[in-house]
């Protein structure tokens, strides 16, 4: 019983987030946010809009998480899935993927090597963002940012089986339009 | 004997480790035997080392300079969304939970306010407005089109009796200008046509009532099937010249047709 009370006592002291909690966590997390709204949705701007709305979420449900690390699996969960929301409506007006030099870093020897390179990226990209919304997410968290199936599920806020029914999907389609790269290389 | 197709969903996860033992050796097995899986296989390990290399997005510097107060502003918009959804419930609640005195004060000066003013609401919009005759010497063809707009206005104005004098000068007008102005035009499907047209949906005079029919004051009149009973304002206009101008007519004789 005794116990009980010490770790509610601890929830109780964890659980809001202060002003300058916050603002800490924005500066820790805002460039892994957008960077991670850019892979996306492929546009600095949205990306950054997104990131702040995904931070007014968190400050305006603080009161259910309970210490800055969930705050974060948060605002992950939040963020992918306001890009999959953005997506979608954008769906209707068509695909608008920025890919200029000056917003990938690569460091590639010879010069003809990288303007290959920065083609086979191009034509990648667009390949990943003709995919449904969904789709696309699941593959950018899976095979581009390296999470876990189970970490790609969770934040999709949905099942592990459901990720591994998209995967296959994306990757197919992907495959099929990249085939040319694929065979000649 | 599983074919390739049956295969087809599991080869990117057997080639990303991402199947359970029993699935990743049946399709272990057919590898051994189907050379196009082992190619696509291939293809994904390919695939996946390109998508592993694709290169860490570099954002501009300046992108966060006033990203904080972008959050601030967001929580506000939010807030006042949620506020907005809250409405009238949320401050009956609060009252509610404060102060039953003051919900009851509210209460009864709503039921007070409430009758008096719906009571003004039926005056306001049943009160007078120009007639036809006005409208038409005015040539206000706004205020005729929202008056058409109204159902009960549009019965009204149907069957208003004018000098037929009036109504060709008005008539003859406006199919002189019905190409220049839109809103005169769409006041004038307005009269024939039973449909609220949107600005840039707008269906010309012959087509709306081909579709649609008459409205008269009688009631809803299904669109004709013969062409000659269409109404055509040059007709109309023409009927109203060879009779007496000043006999009075209403829009609802001229449309129906009717010999006047």
């Amino acid at each position: 019983m005794e116990k009980r009370n010490l770790t509610e006592n601890n929830g109780e002291a964890k659980r809001n987030i202060s002003e300058p909690g916050f603002a800490g966590i924005v500066e820790q997390h805002q460039q892994s946010l957008v960077r991670l709204a850019f892979r996306l949705v492929g546009n600095a701007e949205d990306a950054k809009d997104l990131a702040q709305w995904a931070f007014a979420r968190l400050w305006l449900n603080r009161d259910r998480l309970d210490n800055e690390r969930e705050a974060f699996y948060y605002l992950r969960k939040i963020l992918v899935n306001l890009c999959i929301d953005h997506l979608r409506r954008r769906g209707q007006h068509g695909p608008e993927v920025e890919f200029d030099e000056e917003h990938f870093s690569s460091n590639l020897a010879s010069p003809l090597h990288q303007l290959e390179t920065q083609e086979l990226h191009k034509e990648l990209l667009r390949c990943i963002d003709e995919l449904k919304p969904k789709q696309k997410a699941t593959m950018i968290l899976r095979d581009v940012e390296g999470y876990s199936v189970e970490e790609t599920a969770e934040m999709l806020a949905c099942t592990q089986n459901n990720v591994l029914c998209n995967l296959p999907l994306a990757r197919e389609n992907v495959r099929r339009k990249m085939q040319q790269w694929l065979t000649t290389d | 004997m599983k074919t390739c197709r049956d295969f087809e969903s599991l080869l990117s996860l057997f080639s990303n480790n991402e199947l359970a033992a029993e699935p990743r050796a049946a399709v272990a097995s057919h590898l051994v035997n189907c050379a196009a899986c082992r190619q696509k296989i291939e293809d994904y390990h390919e695939l996946k080392k390109y998508l592993f290399k694709l290169p860490t997005p570099e954002l501009p510097e300046n992108l966060f300079a006033d990203f904080h107060q972008g959050v601030l502003d967001k929580i506000a918009r939010s807030k006042a969304i949620q506020n907005q959804r809250l409405g009238f419930f949320a401050i009956v609640y609060a009252l509610y939970r404060r102060q039953r005195f003051i919900i009851a004060v509210t209460t009864l000066l709503m039921l007070i306010a409430l009758p008096t003013w719906l009571a003004h609401h039926r005056n306001s919009r049943s009160a007078p407005r120009s007639s036809l005759t006005q409208l038409l010497e005015r040539r206000d063809w706004t205020g005729l089109y929202y008056a058409m707009l109204d159902g009960n206005s549009r019965i009204r104005l149907l069957n208003e009796p004018v000098p037929a004098q009036l109504l060709n000068a008005a008539l003859a007008e406006l199919i002189k200008t019905q190409r220049d102005d839109k809103k005169i035009r769409l006041g004038l499907q307005q009269i024939l046509s039973k449909i609220k047209t949107r600005e840039g949906n707008v269906l010309s005079l012959r087509r709306s009532v081909q579709i649609l029919g008459r409205i008269s004051a009688t009631g809803y009149e299904p669109a004709p099937r013969s062409k000659q009973s269409i109404w055509n304002p040059e007709n109309s206009l023409l009927v109203l010249q060879r009779i007496d101008q000043n006999k009075a007519v209403t829009i609802n004789t001229l449309l129906l047709g009717n010999s006047l």
